[in-house]
C-alpha cells in the first residue's frame, strides 16, 4: 500500500495544518508517512500545497510525483493540478470556489464536489473550517484513515485557547461526512 | 524494502511527527549543546527559531549574531572554552563562514556546523540542492584542511547526527559539518526523539578554561617561526589519515542481488530509493550505496562492492561533485554513469529509472 495525497488551496485556508493532521493520523495508525510542504514563499492569499505520503513500507521520495488523491480548495489549484493527477484519483473539490460545471475535462478521475466554504459557514459558523469540511468529505470516501484517529489527535489539544477551535473542527468534519453520505444516498435513491 | 523507514521504525520509543530542522535542533539540545550562534536564512530558519526558546530552557545560550562572519567567530570563541557549540546556515551563509571554519580547523577546535543546502551559485534560490558537496568535503576555506562531513537522509538521522557530530568533533578535535538540504530540512516524518547515545565528556587537555593551578594553554592556527607551520600541518594530516582509516561509513540497501548500483547521498538517496522500487517492479535488480560520511568518503567499501557490481549510476542534485570521489574509489573496470540536476532542479524517481535503463 502506498498513497500520495495532494492538498492544495489558498494560503490561510489551513492546507498545511490539514496535511500535518493527516500525516499524524497515518503515524498513529502505524503507517509510514511523510509530509512535504511548499515553503518560504507561501503566504496568505498565495497558493499553498503539500504532499502527504502514506505507506506500509519505507518511503523514499517525499516529493510531489503523481498523486492518487487530492483535496483542493480553490480554482487556481484545481486548474493547475487536475491534469497531473493519476488516473483513477479521488478529488474532493471545494465547489464554493471551483466552477464545477465547466471544470472537469477528465473522465478518468472521481471528483466529489463539496461546497465546503458555504457548509463551513452554515455548520461550523466560520469559513475557517473549510479545510475540515473537506477533510470530513475525504474521510467519508477514502478509508485509509479513520475519523476516530483524527478526533483522538484533536482531543489531545491542551491549549485552552485552541480547545474551542477543536470543537468547531469536529463539527465541521461531521458536517463534511454527512454531506457526502447524503449525496451518496440521494444518488442511490435516484 | 529494507531496512526500516530510515531508523525510526526500528528504534524503541515514541514516534513523533517532526520536521527535519526541528529534529536536528532538538538532537543538538539532547547532545548537550551549550551555545548556538547564527544568522537567519531559508531553508534552515526553524533551527534558530526553535533553539531561541528551547536552548535557554536547558541553561544554554542562544544568540542571533549580526552576520554569519560574527556567528562563526563567536563559535570559535565559545568552543575554545570546551563548550558544545554550533551554528547553522545555508549555502550563501556557509560561504561567508569559510574563513572562520579554516581557523577552527587550523586551531583544532571542535564544533558543529550545519549546512541546510539551497540552490546557488550566488544568492540563488530556496529550492534544494547538493551543490555544496565540494565546499563541504574539500575544506572550503584556505589551507590544507578537512572537516568531517555527515550526510543525514531522514528526520531520524537529523536528530541522531548532532550527538555523533559532537562526539566526533571532540574525539578528533575537529569541526564537524552536517550537510543537509532544503528537502530534509522542511520534510516532516516520524522519528524517535530520544537519545541515540550519551554525551561522552573527554578529559579536558586543551580547552581554555583559565590557567589556575596549571600551565597556560594557547589555541592558534598561526606558526611563524622555523618549520613550525609544516610540523603543525603534519600533525593535522596524521589526524586526517586516522579519520580516513576509522570513520568512513555507508549504508547498503538491496545490494545483495544487485546488478546495478546507485550511489547517492542525502535526499537524492531518498529519491533513488523510490526509483529502485520502480526498477524492481520491472524486474531490474538495483541496489543503493549511500555514503553516510562524505569526508572521509567510504571509498574502500565502494571499491569492494563494485568488484562484484560493476555498473554504477551516480545520482546527485548537482552536476557531478561526489562523482569525483566515486571515480577515485573504483577501478577502471567499473562503468560509471552519472545523472545530476543543477541547483533549482530535483530528479524524479522516473527520471532516475530512465537512467537506470541506460546503464
Amino acid at each position: 500500500m502506498h498513497h500520495e495525497w495532494l492538498l492544495a488551496g489558498f494560503g490561510g485556508q489551513g492546507i498545511l495544518f490539514l496535511g500535518d493532521l493527516l500525516a499524524q493520523a497515518a503515524m498513529r495508525q502505524g503507517l509510514q508517512t511523510t509530509y512535504m510542504p511548499t515553503y518560504g514563499v507561501a503566504m496568505r492569499g498565495g497558493t499553498a500545497n503539500c504532499i502527504v505520503r502514506l505507506s506500509d513500507g519505507p518511503i523514499g521520495s517525499p516529493l510531489f510525483e503523481e498523486p492518487d488523491a487530492a483535496i483542493i480548495l480553490n480554482q487556481q489549484s484545481f486548474t493547475k493540478f487536475l491534469p497531473v493527477l493519476r488516473s483513477g484519483s479521488l478529488i474532493i473539490a471545494n465547489s464554493s470556489m471551483i466552477d464545477a460545471e465547466n471544470a472537469n475535462t477528465r473522465k478518468d478521475v472521481h471528483i466529489v464536489y463539496v461546497p465546503a466554504t458555504e457548509l463551513a459557514r452554515e455548520a461550523a459558523g466560520t469559513e475557517r473550517a473549510t479545510n475540515m469540511i473537506a477533510l470530513g468529505a475525504f474521510l467519508a470516501v477514502e478509508n485509509t484513515l479513520q475519523e476516530n484517529t483524527i478526533e483522538q489527535i484533536m482531543g489531545e489539544e491542551r491549549n485552552p485557547s485552541k480547545q474551542k477551535l477543536v470543537q468547531t473542527n469536529k463539527t465541521a468534519i461531521q458536517a463534511g461526512m454527512a454531506y457526502v453520505h447524503k449525496l451518496a444516498s440521494s444518488r442511490n435513491g435516484a | 524494502m529494507s531496512p526500516s523507514n530510515h531508523g525510526a521504525a526500528a528504534r524503541p520509543g515514541t514516534r513523533k511527527l517532526v520536521q527535519g530542522n526541528i529534529a536536528l535542533a532538538e538532537g543538538a539540545v539532547r547532545a548537550g549543546l551549550n551555545c548556538y550562534f547564527g544568522y537567519p536564512i531559508t531553508p534552515q530558519n526553524q533551527i534558530p527559531e526553535y533553539l531561541s526558546w528551547r536552548l535557554p530552557e536547558t541553561g544554554g545560550v542562544f544568540l542571533q549574531a549580526e552576520s554569519e562572519l560574527a556567528s562563526i567567530n563567536m563559535v570559535l570563541g565559545a568552543a575554545a572554552t570546551g563548550a558544545r557549540v554550533m551554528t547553522s546556515s545555508s549555502g550563501p551563509g556557509i560561504s561567508l563562514m569559510q574563513e572562520g571554519i579554516s581557523f577552527l580547523a587550523g586551531s583544532q577546535i571542535p564544533c558543529l556546523i550545519v549546512d541546510v543546502m539551497r540552490c546557488g551559485p550566488g544568492l540563488g534560490g530556496i529550492k534544494p540542492t547538493q551543490a555544496d558537496y565540494y565546499q563541504a568535503t574539500r575544506g572550503g576555506g584556505h589551507g590544507d584542511y578537512r572537516t568531517i562531513v555527515l550526510a543525514p537522509f531522514s528526520a531520524q538521522e537529523m536528530f541522531d547526527f548532532p550527538m555523533r557530530a559532537f562526539d566526533l568533533a571532540e574525539h578528533y578535535r575537529n569541526p564537524v559539518l552536517i550537510l543537509s538540504d532544503a528537502i530534509l530540512g522542511q520534510l516532516k516524518e516520524p522519528a524517535v526523539l530520544e537519545p541515540a547515545g550519551i554525551p561522552r565528556p573527554l578529559p579536558n587537555t586543551w580547552a581554555l578554561t583559565g590557567a589556575h593551578n596549571r600551565p597556560a594553554r594557547n589555541l592558534r592556527s598561526m606558526y611563524l617561526s622555523g618549520d613550525d607551520q609544516e610540523i603543525h600541518n603534519n600533525v593535522l594530516w596524521e589526524k586526517y589519515n586516522r579519520i580516513e582509516q576509522e570513520l568512513p561509513e555507508a549504508e547498503q540497501i538491496e545490494t545483495d542481488d544487485a546488478d546495478i548500483l546507485i550511489v547517492a547521498f542525502g535526499s537524492a538517496a531518498r529519491i533513488a530509493l523510490s526509483a529502485i522500487r520502480l526498477a524492481r517492479e520491472e524486474g531490474l535488480r538495483v541496489g543503493l550505496f549511500r555514503p553516510v560520511t562524505l569526508y572521509p568518503y567510504p571509498g574502500k567499501a565502494l571499491r569492494e562492492l563494485t568488484s562484484r557490481v560493476n555498473r554504477v549510476l551516480v545520482v546527485e542534485m548537482n552536476m557531478g561533485q561526489m562523482l569525483d570521489d566515486v571515480r577515485l574509489a573504483v577501478t577502471d573496470e567499473v562503468r560509471i554513469h552519472f545523472y545530476g540536476r543543477p541547483g533549482g532542479g530535483v530528479p524524479t524517481p522516473h527520471d532516475i529509472l530512465a537512467k537506470i535503463k541506460e546503464c
